[in-house]
């Protein structure tokens, strides 16, 4: 019972032990402390399964939560250069404003006759 | 002999004010001027008498006003329809030129006349707001300008009336003693240009004559407080 307790205990290292339990062609006649290494063996095995599907699912988490935020950079990347292409383009158009604006003032001041004191 | 010697301290202290009040009063305006916060109405006041004075001049050339803009700066613009160009274009710093030192003038003459002027200026701000002024920053500084003329028709103390009526048209005076210099900034914009467009008569000619207008104008107030 303490042998299983002891190896139970490191989780973290479970993620490069074998997955597959260690079969054993074990004979019924066997002595009771050989019964209880292999039930211990067994345990250890099993032990070492769960903390191997444990390690798993936290490997595949993070994989999945760092391919999650590598798109999500790039999202960002590709909104905020989208977003600098959309403001320079205003900025062109609000050029072109201003200065068709000025024809159209001086246009409209010919035709009506007003004038700009400064 | 107490009572006698603080009679002549009263009489002394009157006198040194009758000497030197204008130099006082125009310190008193150059010191303001500096200040960041506090010139910028007074440039406000300036910049209307400037736009007022191109749009009277409109008026009396037979034209008429279509807009008055004022900007937060001190910049401003008269809007006008009709009306002979060169007098337009010429009035707006002699105009408030002449503003300044017919405010200081008309207080200096009487207590009742600074109120009565006080009060014309109050209603031509009001009918500026109503007749001319069309986007909400040229309503706020005409309502800012209109409030000082009201809080001054207020004061109970005529002489004080008199006293900051004075200082306004000063302050208008020397304004528009230096306002023409910004002309010369090589960009052939404003009224010095206008003029220049219209008789050929070099920007800086015309600076030097509106310049001089406003000397004049400060002496002929500084002769007539000496009298």
């Amino acid at each position: 019972m303490n042998i299983s307790s002891s190896f139970s205990s490191p989780l973290s290292s479970g993620i490069n032990k074998p997955v597959t339990p260690i079969k054993n062609s074990v004979a019924s006649a066997e002595p009771a402390y050989e019964i209880a290494q292999e039930q211990s063996s067994n345990n250890q095995t099993n032990s070492n399964v769960a903390i191997d599907e444990q390690a798993i699912a936290l490997f595949e988490q993070n994989q999945v939560s760092l391919s999650l935020q590598e798109q999500a950079s790039k999202n960002n990347f590709s909104s905020t250069s989208q977003n600098q292409l959309f403001a320079k383009n205003e900025t062109a158009v609000a050029n072109y404003q201003v200065v068709s604006n000025l024809a159209q003032r001086e246009s409209i001041q010919q035709l009506f006759g007003v004038d700009l004191f400064a | 002999m107490s009572v006698t010697s603080s009679n002549n301290k009263n009489q002394e202290s009157s006198s040194f004010w009758q000497k030197y009040h204008f130099f006082i009063l125009l310190i008193t305006a150059v010191v303001i001027k500096q200040l960041p916060f506090v010139s910028i109405p007074f440039n406000w006041l300036e910049s209307y008498f400037h736009e007022i004075s191109h749009g009277i001049a409109a008026i009396l050339t037979g034209g008429n006003v279509l807009r008055i803009q004022l900007f937060a700066n001190g910049a401003g613009l008269c809007t006008t329809q009709g009306g002979i160009g060169f007098v337009i274009s010429f009035s707006g710093y002699a105009g408030a030129t002449l503003w300044g030192w017919g405010i200081y003038k008309l207080a200096s003459a009487h207590q009742k006349v600074a109120q009565a002027f006080s009060v014309l200026i109050f209603i031509l701000l009001v009918s500026s707001i109503v007749f001319w002024g069309r986007d909400l920053l040229t309503w706020f500084i005409l309502l800012v300008l209109a409030a000082i003329f009201l809080l001054t028709i207020k004061l109970k103390k005529l002489y004080y009336l008199q006293r900051l009526m004075q200082l306004f048209g000063l302050l208008i005076l020397l304004n528009s003693l230096f306002s023409p210099s910004y002309l010369l900034d090589g960009r052939h914009l404003g009224d010095g240009a206008a003029l220049a467009s219209i008789t050929f008569i070099p920007e800086i000619i015309w600076v030097a004559i509106w310049f001089s207008i406003a000397l004049l104008a400060l002496y002929s107030l500084y002769k007539t407080t000496n009298k």
